[in-house]
């Protein structure tokens, strides 16, 4: 009895001395060799953090018109261990979300995947359809989803966000420091439910909201350039084209029209990211016989031509090395006056004013008047253009005196406004600017004018003025715009291509720049047309639309007539 | 020692227990002042109990209605959206021409509106002067004297 009882209690002793071993080897196990690995892992799930996102600012028009906006969206995900029929799940959400069964399901039977997010920024209607499926596993997050009201009006313009919710192009790239606002933080002990403990130790950095931007951009004007730019470009099976009007008095930029251009709604859908640049001020063109209005703004201030002044107009002119540079279609004008120069269009004109001025007063007039350096306007991928200086390896005879017509120089559509608003302006040339206001809390910060230069003397911008609206009246024919005097000059420029300028349909860009009334003026307009096909030339494939703009813009803003008139006939189409 | 038990006291009383009733008497006082002592505490640990699970039951309810504030901030959102939507210029122009049978501007005739001339602002006259003796009687007396001015 005594050994039996002293073999069981060995064997109990041993046994407690196993399980002692045992829960000291987890103990051990837990509290030394795993325990920071643990302490680590608990304290994560004790405090989390999470990130707040700040709501991004609106955008709006100067008439406080919503550009851009915020909506609630959701994010819908998959915890892969909790789906209990991927199959199933995926038949069901397929046609929900947008992506095919198969993908879905492959998403879901991912080996070594705990989470998985399978669709983004889902309307309010699709998440309660999927809320109401009751599908084990599937979760859904609220998550912002910036929102464009008018599709792809002014797109270029204000870009778009992506998918990590920053500015991608346009204004909400250059402004995202401002309007993405900066998110929050919060650090708290939360319960099993992942709800913040109120009496836990908690830390609270709350996001602030992102400023929303007023724009100079007038919808009503924005709305004009883009419906006659888009029938311009119907009718004259054009490639593309730009619009742009500003406030020539202040450098405010009411309309930028371009097309081709793209909904920023549906960005995922472009397939050419080409697209999502804006042609006004990230692609240069040669600006052709638009560029005269320069040409001829530095022989006047410089003193070396008067619209008086008569020169021979030839067909060409020959350079010393036999270059002969000619007249568009070898027209041969005979004696004609500056102010005929113009309405003629006559490259041998516009060469004899570069020849008086000598390259040296030409080209730092050029830069003067800000050609071949970017304006300063508020807007992303702004390029400098090409202006090539004697002694660069660019520059030759020959291009100084096609620069004097506006080939063999490039410029952005906005330079051209710019330089020709300074015109307008009285010789003062203004900075570009887009955003009129950020509105941040009870902080306003309103864009202030700023001059940049003068560039000419104000005596010569009036005698320009003049000059060009003699050359407007010479359009009649073509295009005007009845009881206003405006001052207008036509374009039409070769492209260059790899072995020189292109030849054929479509081979040239027809424009318009002017400004008006002449007696005040308040709008510059640029009217570009990339590779017309139903007239070559700026006067008919430009003209038009460019009356037509400038017709809906001074009815816009009640400018009345300032020469008598019966009536003022429109178009008949729409604005 | 047997005889001495026996033995009633000179004055005839009871022998009573040298110091036990203090000792009583204090002992209840303090399990009295135990009891009171717990009992404060108890109540201390309830109060601070219901303190506790009330401040955590309104931290879940300000959680909710900070919830339901982003809801309906971002649902304000989304009809400021809506709203936008509708005024979108394009669409303004299909109702106006498909539904509303508008046409676009096709004549403008400015009309020439003779400005009204300009009537001659009338000179300001000086009020009447009082007498001076009115005027010393008012500043006497403390009389202060209403004017009708231009402006109404």
């Amino acid at each position: 009895m005594n050994g039996l009882s002293a073999r069981r209690l060995r064997v109990l002793l041993a046994a407690f001395v196993l399980f002692s071993g045992a829960v000291s080897y987890r103990v051990v196990s837990f509290a030394v060799l795993q325990g920071p690995v643990l302490a680590q892992r608990a304290e994560a799930f004790r405090y989390r953090e999470d990130i707040v996102p700040a709501h991004r600012g609106d955008i709006l028009d100067a008439r406080g018109r919503v550009l851009a906006t915020d909506i609630p969206a959701d994010r819908v995900s998959a915890i892969v261990r909790q789906v209990e029929d991927p199959h199933r799940t995926a038949q069901l959400l397929a046609p929900l979300i947008g992506r095919s069964a198969e993908d879905i399901e492959a998403a879901l039977t991912q080996p070594g995947r705990e989470w998985v997010v399978l669709q983004r920024q889902l309307d309010p209607e699709v998440s309660a359809q999927i809320r109401a499926l009751e599908l084990p596993g599937i979760v859904l997050d609220p998550e912002p989803k910036r929102a464009y009201p008018m599709g792809d009006f002014a797109s270029q313009v204000l870009g778009f966000v992506n998918w990590e919710y920053r500015g991608a192009y346009g204004l909400e790239a250059a402004y995202d420091s401002v309007v993405g606002g900066i998110p929050g933080q919060l650090v708290g002990e939360r319960d099993l439910a992942g709800n913040v403990i109120a009496l836990g130790q908690s830390s609270w950095n709350p996001p602030k909201d992102g400023a929303t931007l007023v724009l100079t951009i007038d919808s009503a004007v924005q709305y004009i350039a883009e419906s006659v730019l888009d029938r311009t470009i119907q009718e004259q099976r054009a490639a593309g084209g730009t619009i742009i009007i500003m406030d020539v008095r202040t450098g405010a930029i009411l309309a930028m029209a371009n097309r081709p251009s793209f909904d920023p709604n549906r960005f995922t859908a472009v397939s050419d990211p080409a697209l999502f640049v804006n042609p006004s001020v990230s692609a240069t063109y040669e600006p052709g016989s638009t560029f005269k209005v320069i040409t001829m703004a530095l022989g006047l201030d410089a003193g070396v031509v008067t619209p008086q002044t008569v020169v021979d107009g030839g067909a060409y002119r020959e350079l010393p090395d036999g270059t002969r540079i000619y007249n568009a279609l070898l027209q041969e004008f005979g004696p004609e006056t500056m102010t005929e120069v113009l309405i003629h269009s006559s490259n041998v004109g516009a060469m004899e004013v570069v020849d008086r001025l000598g390259p040296e007063r030409f080209y730092d007039g050029v830069e003067r008047f800000g050609f071949g350096q970017p304006t300063g306007v508020d807007l992303p991928g702004e390029v400098e253009g090409i202006v090539n200086r004697p002694g660069t390896a660019g520059w030759s005879l020959t291009t100084f005196y096609t620069n004097a017509f506006g080939q063999g120089i490039a410029v952005t559509p906005l330079q051209l406004v710019t330089a020709v608003s300074a015109i307008a302006n009285g010789g003062v040339l203004m900075r570009p600017y887009i955003v009129q206001e950020i509105r941040d809390g009870q902080r306003i910060q309103v864009t202030q004018p700023t001059p940049v230069r003068r560039v000419i003397r104000e005596e010569t911008a009036r005698t320009l003025s003049e000059m060009l609206a003699e050359v407007m009246d010479s359009y009649s024919t073509r295009f005007r715009i009845p009881g206003y005097r405006i001052a207008a000059k036509t374009g039409t420029a070769e492209i260059p291509g790899p072995h020189g300028y292109e030849r054929g349909e479509g081979a040239t860009i027809a424009s318009v720049i002017g400004y008006g009334p002449v007696e005040n003026p308040r709008f510059c307009v640029l009217v570009k047309i990339d590779r017309p096909k139903g007239s070559p030339w700026g006067e008919r494939a430009a003209g038009p639309a460019f009356a037509e703009v400038f017709r809906q813009l001074l009815l816009l803003y009640g400018i009345p007539p300032s020469q008598p008139v019966n009536s003022v006939t429109g178009e008949g189409g729409r604005p | 020692m047997m005889v001495a038990e026996g033995v009633r006291s000179v004055t005839g009383s009871r022998p009573q227990p040298v110091g036990r009733p203090i000792v009583r008497r204090r002992g209840r006082a303090w399990l009295a002042l135990t009891l009171v002592l717990v009992g404060a505490l108890a109540g201390l640990c309830l109060l601070y109990l219901e303190q506790t699970s009330r401040v955590v039951e309104l931290g879940y309810e300000l959680t909710a209605l900070q919830h339901q504030r982003d809801s309906v901030a971002l649902e304000a959102a989304a009809l400021r959206y809506e709203l936008a939507r509708r005024q979108s210029l394009a669409r303004i122009y299909e109702l106006a021409t498909r539904e509303y049978g508008m046409v676009p501007l096709r004549r403008v005739e400015p009309l020439e509106v003779e400005r009204s001339p300009v009537l001659p602002t009338p000179t300001p006259t000086e009020p009447p002067r009082a007498p001076w003796w009115q005027r010393a009687n008012d500043a006497l007396l403390g009389i202060g004297r209403a004017q009708a001015g231009d402006e109404p």
